[in-house]
């Protein structure tokens, strides 16, 4: 099962990244999510998650927290474990 | 296209005094003060560095009008120029909908501003350009510095300063705030724009395209928009600043839905009806882009800014491959159990730092303190025996000022250890922490700040409460911060714990600040689902990059933080030590704070309310209301009421008081009526005396409540 799937940013593990596929509206915290650079095609890395507090993100050069609820309302496409972390990694 | 930049040349044309209507008195100073530069940039873009690096000491800080949202003006007079320096609210964009967005966006079109300097972090530059882009769509004199240009060069990173200033069409500065590097150049280059008032031809060049769809959709709106307000000129000028706003960014506004722009496009001749265009455009173009208007504007912005990045930045070294060290600092500092550890670890010595350190700073206020009373009231004393100025500059002036003067080390402390955390980015990380326990309290992660700084004392912590975006998080933040035991509040325990408990006042102590947080914590609850339902808003927060703490401007953030609390706390508390004096004095020739004085006869009425909490005393009321002004005050009260020194004071109290008695009281002390101080700045930040009322009622509740409970079971367990 290594294809390509549809995922939520809230379902991502640490390690994990995706292309963003769209960010649902676009008003309030989500546009203040854009702003940040969180717009379609854009790549995502997961650096932490847990079933608590925020989902920590790698974009580019910036780091940035987001919210669970927000991060549910981010849609990525999730790549392929690749060789940035050899193994099975990180677990939360 | 006629006018394709608001009110052309409005500025320059502007003598000192002919101010148009809908300025404030604050403008029209500035104004007169040279050019006004103003810095815009996303947060940690290091534009609080750049903004010291021009202006020196020459600061004034107060809030943009009607909103909670700090105001920063400087005056910069190095390398021979004369500027007037405003430091705008860092944001990442300008659609208004935050307070910070809303009054950094206001400005920059009411033309207040000779020229926008534009601070950009150069090491992570394409998110940065994003806002620059913004600030060229909006038509205005900009001038983009590229700062941090050290920590771009150290991650091997080389930028084409000419290529970035020819494609955005404005001049492109490299900086180093922090050092001071290269803040001449760019102020000499922003002075160079400032004259001309407007983008000159060929300035700005740079056009974000969105498309073919899109771009017929805004040009339509643009024509319709531009005609409507030739048809406008002749009229009353409107106040609002978006009368200046170039069309084109008018119309893509529109589009998004911004609703501000909306709101002003209704008043336009023929407004309506654009407004009916533009809905009916943004729903063709969502069918045709197959997403959302913004999340097209937005996106399109970004890829041009990372073809701008990709264009001008030059890789020397390649990006470390795979995880970076700050990475994996930051999955063990965000762990919820180790991180939370961590959390815990670094605040217990941020109190350690401020308590120990200032231990012999304050012994050495108070002793200042004392000293002067004691000649003063030599001196005087001499002037006019028994007299009425004596008792005045004594037990009033000397002993009011020596109260706060006595808590400014600690004050002070606080927040250089605060400044240090919050430059070296763990802040945010702390945040981040704590986010899922508060949510379970209705709140969220960046509430945690204001709360900690509670401790330290409650004035600072309810300022804090600005970094929360909605107004019901923030005015929850605000309403539960008093019950923090801040330090004033420990003097109150020392003497009391120290007279009863002997070897257990430790834990006695803090078991009186888990009250407080504990109380906070069902405060918070109950306010969140009784009083100001609806969800706590997202969190969002950037993770800046961990950096080495510089103490000088720690130094000097402690010192604009902790001389502002002065000033405020410092107002308020000489006019209480007025109130408190006559009220000690009065009728004239009774024993000072004596029986027969107003407080004695205030405090024989109150006393038989306090009885069920098991202190019933008019000395116990007395000092209680004295705390009002201050908490620390109880301890003096105390003194004062009972006519004796702090040598025999515990002996004293032990007459008086029972141990249970004594518990309750500290219960009293911690939870009831916030201080003056408090008081105003809740009233300040949450808007209304509403809050503030509310405030002072449900903790004069709170309080007495929790005493009673505390006393009658004891009672019924056999303590007493």
């Amino acid at each position: 099962m290594s294809a390509e799937r549809t995922a939520f940013l809230a379902e991502l593990k640490a390690g994990e990244s995706g292309r963003i596929l769209g960010v649902a509206g676009g008003h309030g915290a989500l546009g203040r999510l854009m702003a940040l650079g969180f717009v379609r095609g854009r790549e995502v890395k997961v650096i932490r998650n847990d079933s608590l507090g925020p989902v920590i993100t790698a974009l580019g050069d910036s780091r940035v927290a987001v919210g669970r609820g927000l991060a549910w309302k981010v849609r990525l496409s999730r790549n392929t474990r690749s060789a940035s972390r050899p193994g099975k990694g990180v677990s939360s | 296209m006629t006018r394709k930049l608001g009110a052309p040349n409005a500025r320059s044309t502007l003598a000192c005094h002919e101010v148009p209507a809908g300025r404030t008195p604050a403008d029209r100073r500035s104004s007169c003060a040279g050019r006004v530069v103003a810095l815009a940039g996303n947060p940690n873009s290091g534009k609080t560095s750049l903004f010291n690096a021009l202006t020196g000491a020459n600061q004034v800080v107060g809030n943009w009008p009607g909103v909670t949202v700090e105001r920063k003006e400087g005056r910069s007079r190095k390398w021979g120029i004369s500027a007037t320096v405003v430091d705008l609210p860092g944001t990442y964009d300008l659609t208004g909908q935050s307070a910070d967005e809303a009054v950094a966006r206001d400005y920059i079109l009411s033309g207040e501003a000779d020229v926008i300097v534009n601070v950009v972090d150069g090491a992570n530059l394409e998110r940065h350009l994003y806002l620059s882009l913004r600030l060229l769509e909006m038509g205005t004199p900009l001038v983009v510095a590229l700062n941090m240009m050290d920590e771009a060069r150290g991650k091997g990173m080389r930028i084409n300063t000419g290529a970035l200033s020819r494609r955005l069409g404005v001049p492109v500065v490299e900086t180093v705030a922090t050092r001071g590097q290269g803040v001449g150049d760019l102020l000499r280059a922003a002075m160079g724009l400032a004259g001309e008032g407007v983008l000159a031809a060929g300035q700005g060049n740079l056009k974000v395209d969105y498309g073919p769809a899109a771009e017929r959709e805004i040009a339509g709106l643009a024509k319709s928009i531009d005609a409507a307000r030739a048809e406008e000129r002749g009229r009353e000028p409107g106040g609002t600043s978006l009368q200046r706003a170039p069309a084109r960014w008018l119309a893509a506004q529109l589009l998004e839905g911004d609703a501000s722009v909306t709101r002003f496009v209704e008043t336009l001749p023929e407004g309506p009806a654009i407004q009916a265009a533009a809905a009916a455009g943004a729903a063709r173009l969502e069918s045709e882009l197959g997403e959302d208007v913004a999340a097209h504007t937005v996106r399109r912005r970004f890829e041009v800014a990372r073809e701008l990045a990709e264009a001008v930045v030059f890789r020397v070294a390649a990006p470390v491959a795979g995880t970076s060290v700050s990475d994996r600092v930051d999955r063990f500092v965000t762990h919820p159990l180790l991180g939370a550890g961590l959390l815990l670890g670094v605040m217990w010595a941020v109190f350690k730092f401020t308590f120990t350190a200032g231990a012999p700073l304050t012994g050495l206020a108070a002793g200042l303190v004392a000293a002067l009373g004691s000649a003063f009231g030599r001196a005087l004393g001499a002037l006019d025996p028994g007299g009425f100025l004596a008792s005045f500059v004594v037990d009033g002036l000397v002993a009011g000022v020596g109260s706060v003067i006595v808590f400014v080390p600690p004050v002070f402390l606080l927040f250089f250890a605060l400044s240090v955390l919050e430059e070296s980015g763990y802040m945010a990380r702390a945040a981040c922490v704590t986010d899922g326990f508060m949510r379970s309290l209705g709140l969220q992660g960046k509430a945690f700040i204001p709360l900690v700084l509670g401790f330290g004392c409650n004035v600072p912590a309810i300022l804090a409460a600005r970094t929360l975006e909605s107004p019901r998080d923030r005015l929850t933040t605000i309403l539960i911060s008093p019950l923090m035991s801040c330090s004033a509040r420990l003097p109150v325990y020392t003497l009391f714990a120290g007279a009863f408990f002997g070897a257990r006042q430790g834990l006695v102590v803090f078991s009186l600040y888990l009250l407080g947080v504990i109380m906070a914590v069902v405060m918070a609850r109950l306010l969140t689902r009784r009083l100001l339902p609806g969800e706590s808003s997202d969190f969002v927060l950037e993770l800046p990059p961990y950096r080495l703490p510089s103490l000088t401007r720690a130094a000097r953030q402690m010192w604009f933080r902790g001389s502002a609390f002065i000033r405020k706390a410092g107002t308020m508390i000489a006019l209480g030590v007025v109130v408190m004096w006559g009220l000690s004095s009065l009728p004239w020739g009774v024993d000072y704070a004596g029986a027969d004085s107003l407080l004695g006869r205030l405090g024989s009425v109150l006393a038989p309310l306090l009885e069920p909490a098991g202190f019933g005393r008019w000395q116990a009321a007395a000092a209680l209301i004295f705390g009002v002004l201050a908490k620390e005050f109880v301890v003096a009260a105390m003194g004062l009421v009972y006519g004796a020194g702090e040598q025999a004071l515990p002996a004293l109290l032990a007459l008086h008081f029972t141990p249970l008695a004594a518990t309750a009281f500290m219960v009293m002390a911690l939870l009831y009526v916030p201080c003056v101080a408090t008081v105003a700045a809740i009233r300040r930040e949450s808007g209304s005396w509403r809050w503030a009322v509310f405030a002072v009622g449900y903790s004069l509740l709170l309080g007495w409540g929790m005493a009673v409970v505390v006393y009658q079971v004891g009672r019924l367990l056999g303590l007493a």
